[in-house]
């Protein structure tokens, strides 16, 4: 039943402009500022809405391209997999394959202040040009080592309000294992020899919200990072390497459940 | 703005103005100061700001839309369908659309964020280089952003070479690749946008050979082209 400022004019009031302005007044209230009761179901149309987005939305793409990838690599006991929902020790995904790279796969200036209404929808994709085990002294699979059955690349999401504190989305986590064949597509013997054109590509989509580990922040950034390990592989100088292509990363905040 | 300010306020022992009530209760010419607001005019601002909008108030598709296509079937491409113009990045108005992989999205208000995601599998005969090899380009209508291009990682070579079979170029089914990449056009303006993803393959092995039994093929299933918008 909609609900109006108005009260009517009784029996015995004077009627005047004074009293006449006033109802029109409550009348002018009450519909400059409609309560809820006024509104009925599936009444309200893009004329009416505020928008469900929050802060700003962004998107980035590092275009690596044949032949300009970016090569990350991990050698046995210097940077494994840093661990199921651990924020160091990954590598951002940037356009050159080091720590921190030039022009990473971070958005930034989202401004998104997290609420139990309010979250950050993120998606992020990659390709994954290559992943192998190698041998940092003699190149790649140079030399015979036992057979390496785990040859894994991990992907997660990490956002942060100030760029230094950063917070990891456990859920983001995303785990790729490589092919191990030969080149008629059998299984190889004592030697490890992995597929050198993986060409698989790495998709996650998530939301984050305030109750993750960054609790109530403003998330003013989002990154994708990498990490490659091989499990089993054991030796100095032996690791795995890593090669991306084409990554892209966007980010928005939107309101759910209710809008404001 | 349909936020009402009535112009006449006259006060007890003022004489009554016929147009001052008549303009208070009627003025089509400029609504926001009459109460005509409520014929049609009624926006986001006359919502009292202490209540939430709830999705039971909220008529479906007004606040987010999302549409997807996709097909079964096998689209194969040939070299020789495609204009060669391999002259680096030159080739972009070789493109081809990809049927079932095009979208068309009306966004009702400006300001919003559409988000198009296509899923495709690919199957390749050509080699994963610069000068061989297929591409997916994004386009987008009205002429944007949106436009860039994308190597499917699904190449047939391996590495003892190309693969052959009574000298034809082969796909080797373990080697067929889902490729997923998504694109987020922030801050449309209100109409129809239409996101097509292009193919095309630069085939220079088969360049000038026409229909021949020895093209390089690529074999493409779209398992989804979907776009969203919300604002």
């Amino acid at each position: 039943m909609p609900t109006t400022g108005f009260s009517t004019i009784e029996p015995g009031d004077a009627l005047s402009a004074g009293s006449l302005v006033s109802r029109m007044d409550g009348l002018e209230a009450a519909i400059n500022d409609l309560p809820l009761d006024s509104v009925e179901p599936d009444s309200l149309t893009r004329q009416h809405l505020p928008s469900n987005t929050v802060g700003t939305a962004k998107m980035i793409t590092l275009n690596l391209n044949i032949s300009s990838e970016a090569v990350y690599s991990s050698q046995v006991g210097a940077e494994p997999y840093p661990g199921w929902n651990t924020v160091a020790g990954w590598k951002v995904v940037n356009d050159v394959g080091t720590a921190t790279g030039p022009n990473t796969l971070t958005v930034t200036g989202l401004g998104v202040a997290l609420t139990t209404t309010v979250g950050v929808e993120v998606w992020a994709d990659t390709e994954i040009v290559d992943i192998e085990w190698w041998n940092f002294g003699g190149g790649a699979r140079a030399g015979a080592v036992a057979r390496v059955h785990r040859i894994l690349g991990v992907f997660a999401l990490q956002y942060s309000s100030d760029g230094a504190t950063w917070y990891h989305v456990p859920r983001s986590e995303r785990y790729f294992r490589a092919e191990t064949a030969n080149d008629s597509g059998t299984a190889t013997g004592a030697v490890a020899v992995t597929v050198p054109q993986q060409g698989k590509r790495i998709t996650i989509a998530s939301l984050i919200r305030h109750s993750d580990a960054g609790g109530s922040i403003t998330v003013n950034q989002v990154r994708m990072v990498c990490s490659c390990h091989a499990l089993g592989l054991a030796g100095a100088g032996l690791g795995v390497q890593l090669r991306l292509r084409q990554a892209n990363l966007s980010a928005e905040g939107i309101m759910f459940g209710s809008l404001t | 703005m349909p936020d009402i300010t009535l112009t006449y306020n006259p006060t007890t022992g003022d004489v009554a103005s016929a147009a001052g009530f008549n303009a208070n209760l009627y003025d089509p010419a400029n609504p926001p100061t009459s109460f005509e607001v409520i014929n049609g005019w009624i926006d986001r601002t006359n919502r009292a700001s202490a209540w939430k909008v709830t999705w039971d108030k909220i008529r479906p598709g007004s606040m987010a839309d999302a549409w997807s296509t996709g097909t079964t079937a096998n689209l194969d491409y040939f070299c020789a369908l495609f204009q060669q113009d391999d002259t680096g990045s030159g080739q972009t108005g070789a493109f081809l659309p990809v049927p079932g992989a095009c979208q068309s999205v009306y966004v009702p208000r400006a300001g919003g964020n559409v988000r198009f995601v296509a899923s495709v599998t690919i199957a390749n005969s050509l080699e994963d280089t610069t000068s061989n090899g297929t591409r997916f380009r994004l386009y987008r209508r009205p002429a944007g952003s949106a436009t860039f291009t994308r190597v499917p990682g699904s190449q047939q070579v391996v590495a003892s070479g190309l693969v052959t079979s009574g000298g034809t170029p082969t796909r080797r089914t373990y080697r067929d690749r889902q490729y997923t990449f998504h694109y987020l056009d922030i801050g449309v303006s209100q109409g129809e946008y239409e996101y097509a993803l292009c193919i095309w393959m630069s085939g220079a092995y088969a360049a000038t050979s026409g229909y021949t039994a020895n093209l390089y093929t690529a074999r493409v299933r779209i398992r989804n082209a979907t776009a969203n918008w919300n604002g």
